[in-house]
């Protein structure tokens, strides 16, 4: 079905197609949404993956490590070495509160912001990166899941601090 | 299970393998057996217009073709077999401008990187239960952009508040991870004051 309006910026469409999403998975008692078993289901079944980001944490900090030395005593490698350092920086981020690691995202994206904010990555600082990795690995060693209370509180805000200073 | 997901059909594209297999998992949980995957925006578009699909997940930054430019192919391709198709964009990059590009590009949810199983779910349930209406204007075919003023929704933010069903937060740390995140944090302290 589709109508045509007129608004601010000309005319415009507005089609409204079937909802046969809703009439596929829609159930006979009308009751919508997810139930706590499908959700229990999907959060074990995420759990049982955690062993192998654990496992692959373990050596993308490593690698980041190595990437911050690299980058320290190449300084003309700088800019190649810091864009493979965000993106790995952003892979195991985009993956950490999922598995419950909070404190490994929030430090991946203080990582990212600082060389968001660094601007020629030439200025880039190892130190700065390794100050991550150690964060990063002190979580994963002690398993250190959700915020991290206070003390975690306090280690995000270090690394945020650590950031505005040095870029 | 309230929902009936054993008939549809759901494309996973993304370059990444961990977050192909993270939905993949979590998908299949929920009970979606019919899953496919494609691992950058030029296969997912030839699977795309091979077999009829209920719902797209795209990453953002992907290549040769990224996320937003699948996005453009299935709302506006000659070739794509159903502009109407549910795009979910997932990415780890989720500042304003970029969700509001992706939207732009006609995509239908976003859902921040790193996410939990119930915000997953929950972009799954709005496609169901709030499908968007379809705009077309001389320059734009895709969802209403458009949503009505919702004060429970958190946006795509990492942080939010917002109430979920598994609380992720540590009460109580041993004495071990205590000393190892202050060792961290003075670590920091140490490289700022230098």
């Amino acid at each position: 079905m589709a109508e045509e309006s007129r608004g601010n910026n000309g005319t415009y469409q507005l089609i409204t197609p079937p909802n046969l999403l809703k009439v596929k998975v829609g159930n006979s008692d009308g009751a919508p949404g997810f139930d706590l078993k499908a959700i229990e289901l999907a959060t074990g079944a995420v759990d049982n993956l955690a062993d192998e980001f654990e496992e692959r944490l373990k050596l993308e900090t490593a690698l980041i490590t190595k990437l911050s030395k690299d980058m320290d005593a190449n300084p003309d490698r700088a800019e190649r070495l810091a864009k493979k350092i965000v993106r790995i920086a952003r892979d195991i981020g985009g993956l950490g509160s999922t598995y419950g690691y909070e404190l490994i995202s929030d430090a991946c994206e203080s990582l990212c912001r600082y060389f968001e904010l660094i601007g020629a990555p030439n200025r880039a600082s190892g130190e700065v990166v390794r100050a991550h990795t150690e964060a990063m690995r002190a979580v994963m060693n002690n398993r250190v899941r959700g915020d991290g209370g206070d003390l975690g509180k306090e280690l995000v805000n270090s690394l945020d601090g650590l950031v505005d200073r040095m870029i | 299970m309230a929902y009936r997901l054993e008939h549809l059909r759901i494309l996973i594209v993304d370059d990444n393998a961990h977050i192909r297999q993270l939905l993949r998992t979590i998908l299949h949980a929920v009970g979606i057996i019919n899953i496919d995957i494609a691992e950058d925006g030029v296969l997912g578009f030839e699977a795309f217009c091979r077999l009829k699909y209920d719902l797209v997940f795209t990453d953002y930054q992907m290549e040769p073709l990224s996320g937003i430019d699948l996005t453009d192919l299935i709302r506006t391709s000659k070739k794509s077999p159903n502009p109407y198709t549910p795009i979910i964009m997932i990415s780890a990059y989720s500042d304003e401008s970029r969700v509001q590009k992706a939207r732009d590009h006609g995509v239908t949810e976003f859902l921040a990187k790193p996410f939990t199983v119930e915000r997953l779910l929950s972009r799954l349930e709005k496609v169901i239960e709030e499908p968007r209406p379809f705009v077309k204007t001389d320059t734009y075919f895709g969802p209403d952009r458009r949503r009505k003023q919702d004060p429970t929704y958190g946006g795509p933010e990492r942080r939010s508040n917002e109430l979920e069903m598994v609380d992720v937060s540590v009460r109580d740390l041993s004495e071990q991870q205590r000393a190892a995140l202050r060792a961290s944090r003075e670590s920091a302290d140490k490289i700022a004051s230098d």
